[in-house]
């Protein structure tokens, strides 16, 4: 017979308010790049306002299910991770991705090697007839790094208020990048496949 | 059971899931990787005419693969109809409705096609070649050879003029 344990509780520390408060700001951040994108973009069937709010209701549910995961994948690892310590901070670090919509969007004003340098390569016009591996990392550029590395820092702070078996700094360190790397190592496979199942054989000589 | 122990199986299931969704879309990537399809041939047989085709010549076929339900794809049509009308040797554009089980009582395309409109019955497009993008354009030779296919949007002779 399995008995009920209660999970040790984790003080909350007073730096909370503060990761909520950037992530409002991330939230903002996000709004406003949508919806200049898509009030700059040459065809939109939907109105910026509506583009903004749909596009932050994505990021918002997706940034809540990559901490939910997280959360599970460190439980399993035998650390009790706060779901709301990690999803703050990764709403937060995600903001590097709503410059890398800006930098896409805002075309005349950089010159391309900038663009492709911090956005990947979906900077660049003819991108869109890509294979799907080439799809699934079009967004590798410098601000994709600078997210990942704020996504570790987002684990790692994280890992010190958690409950679980002590680690040493360069230990959460390494353990955050591995987890961070997986994770993002993942989704561009699901990328990958599902772009690659929904083509076909189309477009291939 | 606590809420913090309800939130942590729910985290749990969710992670369940994700990995679950990996390795399907994985091993479905893998199976249809490993699938081998033909060639895409222009073969007349193969599919039932809806509306006949002109006499050709030796002018290249461009099939564009038409959904019914994908407005993209036939304004692709138009579009690429409107970009080689002013042309000398215009391609015998044809339009190939796919993914369509039952036979087509009407087609309105908006658009003369030298090449007809045909109705793809047995799902050659989809079975036989593998293709699943609608709007696709196939460029053939007058023998029915493949010389490119490129998505809708582009056209398919100048694959670096986006329409």
């Amino acid at each position: 017979m399995r008995t009920s344990t209660s999970i040790p509780t984790v003080p909350v520390p007073h730096a909370d308010w503060r990761a909520w408060a950037f992530a409002v700001c991330a939230a903002t951040i996000w709004f406003e790049a949508i919806w200049r994108s898509t009030r700059d973009a040459p065809a939109s069937a939907l109105t910026p306002t509506v583009a903004a709010v749909a596009g932050l209701a994505t990021q918002l549910v997706c940034t809540a299910l990559e901490a939910s995961l997280a959360t599970a994948a460190w439980t399993s690892l035998g650390r009790k991770l706060r779901w709301s310590a990690l999803a703050p901070a990764l709403l937060t670090a995600s903001v590097t991705e709503a410059f890398a919509v800006s930098v896409i969007a805002e075309r005349p004003y950089l010159p391309q090697l900038w663009r492709v340098a911090l956005a990947g390569a979906r900077a660049l016009p003819e991108h869109v007839a890509a294979g799907p591996l080439a799809q699934a990392f079009a967004g590798f550029g410098v601000l994709t790094l600078l997210r990942l590395g704020l996504a570790t820092c987002a684990h790692v702070e994280a890992l010190r208020a958690c409950t679980g078996p002590p680690a040493s700094s360069s230990g959460r360190w390494r353990d955050a990048a591995l987890v961070v790397l997986t994770f993002y190592t993942s989704s561009r496979l699901a990328i990958w496949w599902g772009l690659d199942l929904f083509r076909g054989r189309s477009f291939e000589p | 059971m606590t809420a913090g122990q309800r939130w942590h199986r729910l985290n749990l299931l969710a992670l369940a899931i994700a990995l679950a969704v990996l390795v399907v879309t994985g091993i479905a990537w893998w199976r249809d990787r490993v699938r081998t399809f033909e060639t895409p041939r222009w073969d007349a047989a193969r599919f039932v005419v809806l509306a006949p085709e002109a006499p050709l010549d030796q002018r290249e076929r461009w099939v564009v693969a038409v959904s019914l339900a994908c407005p993209h794809c036939q304004a692709h049509l138009r579009a690429l109809a409107t970009r080689t009308a002013a042309r000398e040797r215009r391609p015998a554009l044809t339009a190939l409705i796919v993914d369509q089980p039952q036979r087509p009582t009407r087609v309105m395309l908006g658009v003369p096609l030298a090449g007809g409109v045909w109705w793809d019955s047995t799902q050659v497009w989809r079975e036989a070649w593998g293709r699943r993008a609608f709007g696709e354009t196939f460029r053939f030779s007058a023998q029915g050879e493949l010389l490119s296919s490129t998505p809708a949007g582009v056209v398919p002779d100048s694959s670096s003029i986006a329409i």
